[in-house]
Order: C-alpha cells, then structure tokens, then sequence
C-alpha cells in the first residue's frame, strides 16, 4: 500500500529541496582574469624575524585603497606557505605617530632618509625589526553594467524576473620600500577583469567573478615570492 | 515521481515567499522609522603617543569647559536624521596626550595667573609657565554618502591655537583644519563617522606637532626660550 505523505512531510521535504538550492546558488561563481607584473630593482629578501608593514595609500579624493583589500592582503600573506610576519596598519601608524598620515606620510623612498632623521622613528622601526613597507594603491571600479531585473512583492506572492550584469576592473600596485637600505626594492601590479551576473528566477541569483579578490591573491603570492625569494 | 520534483521546488519557493512577506513588511516598517531617527554617537579610538621633538619649553594649557563637552548636533536634509556627535572626551585626552610630548611640561590650568613671586604676570618665576596655549574647538563638520553622492564619510575640524607670552600678551594665533575620511559599508553609517572623526583628530595632532612650531611668532617664542636656556 502507497504510504500517504502528510502535509508535515511534504512541508519538510520543500525545505531540504529549498536548500539544496541556495546551496547550489552561493557555489555558483562567475570567473575573473587576472594579471601581475613585476618590477624589481633590489634583490635583498627578509631574513629570519623581519617583517612586513602593508599600508594603503590615502587620499583626499574619492579613491583611495579599500581597508578590505589591505585586510584579505595581511591575511593571506599571514597564511599557508611561508608565512610572513606582518606588523598591523594599525599598530604602525599609531607607534610612528605623526609620520604615517596621509597629510605627512612620505610619498618616495627617497624621503626616508629625511625621516629616519627624524627623533624616535629609526628607533621605534628597529625595535619592531621591520624591514619592507608595502605601499598598496589602486581601488575596484564597475565599467560596465546593463540588464535590466525587477523585484516586486504583492498580496499573491512576489518575485524577481529579469538579468543584469555588471564588469569591474581591480587594478592595483604594490610599491616595495626597504627600510634597511631606505630605498625603493621594487613594484608588483596586479590587474584583474571580471563580469557579475544577476539573474532574477523567482529568487534573484547571484554569479559573482569577484574581481578584486582574485587581484588580492594575485598580488599577496607574487608578494611573498617577491620579499622571501621562494 | 522526476515529474513533481520541479512542482515540489516551486511551491516551496512560493511558501517562502509569503512566509517571508510578512517579515519583509515589518522590516520595512522598521527601515523608515530609523531613517528619521536621532542617532547618537561618542567618538572613540586609540589615543597614540606621538614621535616628536620635545620642545623644552613649559606651557600652561588652557581650554574652555565646552571644548572638554563638546557635542556637535545638526538634523541632515533629506531625512538624514538627526545627529548628536560627541568629540570632547577623546579630543581632551588626544590633546593632552600630544602637548605633553611636545613640550616637556604641558599643565592644563584655568586662567593666566600664576605669580608665585608676587611680583606680577610676566615674571620668570621657576614653576610658572613660560607660556599659554589656548585651543578652541571652531566647527565641527560631517558630510555622509547620501547628500554627497561618494562612498565615505568626511569630517573637518576647525581648531584655533593662540599662543600667550607667560604675561598674557598674544605671540601668536593659528586657525587650521584637521580632516579625515573613511569608507561606508551597510549599516556601518555610525562606525564610519567614528572612523572618520578620529582620522580627523589625528590630522589636527599632526598639524600641531609638524607645522605649529614653524609659524614665525611661535618660532621667534621658541628661540628666546631656547636662548635663554642655553644662557
């Protein structure tokens, strides 16, 4: 005899199916081209216990570094193979206080000897041992975008219908200052090209290509080759 | 059976979505209310010690009541809300903080009257101070992304430093701005502002510690104290 579902088990399996769904939507990501450069004019690497200092360059304007790109950078510099011992933006700034603002930070490795100069700061650098500074500048913006997606929620019901896409270019770059030799060691560029779609199935549904991350490992691997030299 | 799976997924999408509506109208509800709401924020960060030439010089430090209580409050257009921004604690310990870096003894006092000797303001006395600094809080600014159109909030601070001969006579005064900027994510308005108004504080230090000193007046004070340490 056909066993009769009940409502309680038809409920529970339009849940699990829910799921899977969503599940299989956030899997879903859009791809991203990326491409890093580099330019090296030093070959020193860190020795044992050195570290890295990763600032973003600030500005007045409307573009400056994300703290987000800065922040996946330190992490993943920080992670798997050959780790690197980061000193936080943070904690730099304020131990170097007033000389990493971004009205007085310096703009060129050749002003570095002008600030070693000054009192406490050659002290204060050696005393947390820190060799490389990584100036990091460039930001994600969308160049292109079009579709058209419509949401809308009545008494009967509601849902999203329609396909928007968007491409964003993360470009970004990396300049290298030995603190050791208080000169510029080198620039890494990262530059990376992706399209985001946005397709409205009832539930809207996302394919991200997520271009500023993939930028973010691009330059945080070829950082690391860069500055341990493995 | 492969036939009512589709079925089966559509209707559970369709139950979710009224089950759903009704949060949804809520959460709308509550969008709108907040949107008109005051919002108050305390302005807080890490005070740092600054990395600078101490200068051998004692100064009283003088400061109104206000500057130390200082709350900015303004109602932004276009159902912005209103705003209630208090800079003075953290401003009064940044302040402090700075000045005694910079100089080798910054007392924060009431008034221009020490006379230990008795023999009038002006007279160097040891244990009076060499000079006064007055800093006053001017305006207090903050624009957000809505009436701005960008993606960060912005603050400035005007401040005003005048600096007294230890006999009250006016050596020199200085109106400048402090301003800083920090990016906005969703719902992170109040964090941003916080953000931003500490950046703003940390500009103002900067400009005290690295451009104040090479004003002409303060300059020539400080050689005449520097010469007359030195003999």
């Amino acid at each position: 005899m056909a066993k009769r579902l009940t409502r309680g088990t038809r409920l529970d399996g339009r849940l699990q199916w829910s799921f899977v769904l969503l599940s299989l939507i956030c899997l879903l990501q859009s791809c991203a081209t990326t491409r890093v450069e580099q330019s090296r004019q030093t070959t020193s690497e860190l020795e044992q216990g050195e570290a890295l200092v990763i600032l973003g360059r600030a500005t007045y304007n409307d573009r400056e570094t994300e703290v987000s790109f800065t922040d996946c950078l330190a992490t993943s510099l920080g992670q798997g193979r050959n780790p690197i011992r980061l000193v936080p933006q943070t904690q730099f700034k304020n131990d170097l206080y007033p000389w990493f603002e971004p009205r007085t930070a310096p703009t060129n490795a050749s002003d570095l000897a002008q600030l070693f100069a000054e009192a406490g700061v050659k002290e204060q650098i050696e005393r947390t041992n820190i060799r490389y500074l990584a100036w990091i500048e460039g930001d994600t913006v969308t160049i292109d975008k079009g579709g058209s997606l419509s949401c809308a929620v009545s008494t009967f019901g509601g849902g999203c219908f329609g396909m928007s896409y968007w491409e964003q270019d993360a470009s970004y770059e990396a300049s290298i200052w030995d603190l050791k030799n208080l000169s510029a060691s080198g620039q890494i560029s990262a530059d990376a090209n992706g399209t985001s779609y946005l397709a409205g199935l009832v539930l809207p549904i996302p394919i991200l290509a997520r271009p500023g991350n993939a930028a973010c490992k691009g330059l945080a691997e070829q950082l690391r080759t860069f500055v341990t030299g493995g | 059976m492969i036939k009512k799976y589709p079925t089966a997924v559509f209707s559970a999408v369709v139950d979710g979505i009224k089950l759903s509506r009704r949060c949804l109208g809520v959460a709308m509800v509550c969008l709108v209310i907040l949107a008109g709401c005051s919002r108050s924020v305390t302005v807080t960060g890490t005070v740092p010690t600054p990395l600078v030439t101490e200068l051998p010089i004692v100064v009283g430090v003088l400061v109104s009541e206000d500057f130390k209580s200082y709350v900015h409050a303004e109602k932004l257009p276009r159902g912005g809300g209103q705003w209630q921004i208090e800079v003075g604690t953290l401003q009064t310990r940044f302040f402090d903080a700075l000045l005694n870096e910079l100089f080798v003894d910054a007392r924060w006092v009431n008034e221009m009257n020490c006379d230990l000797a008795g023999q009038g303001l002006g007279s160097a006395v040891d244990g009076c101070p060499q000079g006064y600094v007055q800093l006053e809080l001017k305006e207090y600014a903050f624009l957000m992304p809505e009436l701005s159109g960008l993606n960060f909030v912005s603050t400035s601070i005007k401040y005003q430093l005048t600096l007294f001969s230890d006999a009250g006579d006016v050596l020199d005064s200085w109106t400048f701005v402090g301003y800083g900027k920090s990016d906005i994510g969703a719902f992170q308005a109040v964090e941003a502002l916080n953000n931003a108004s500490v950046e703003a504080l940390r500009d103002a230090g900067a400009r005290i510690a690295l451009e104040w000193p090479k004003l002409p007046g303060v300059a020539a004070w400080l050689q005449s104290h520097r010469g007359t340490m030195d003999g």
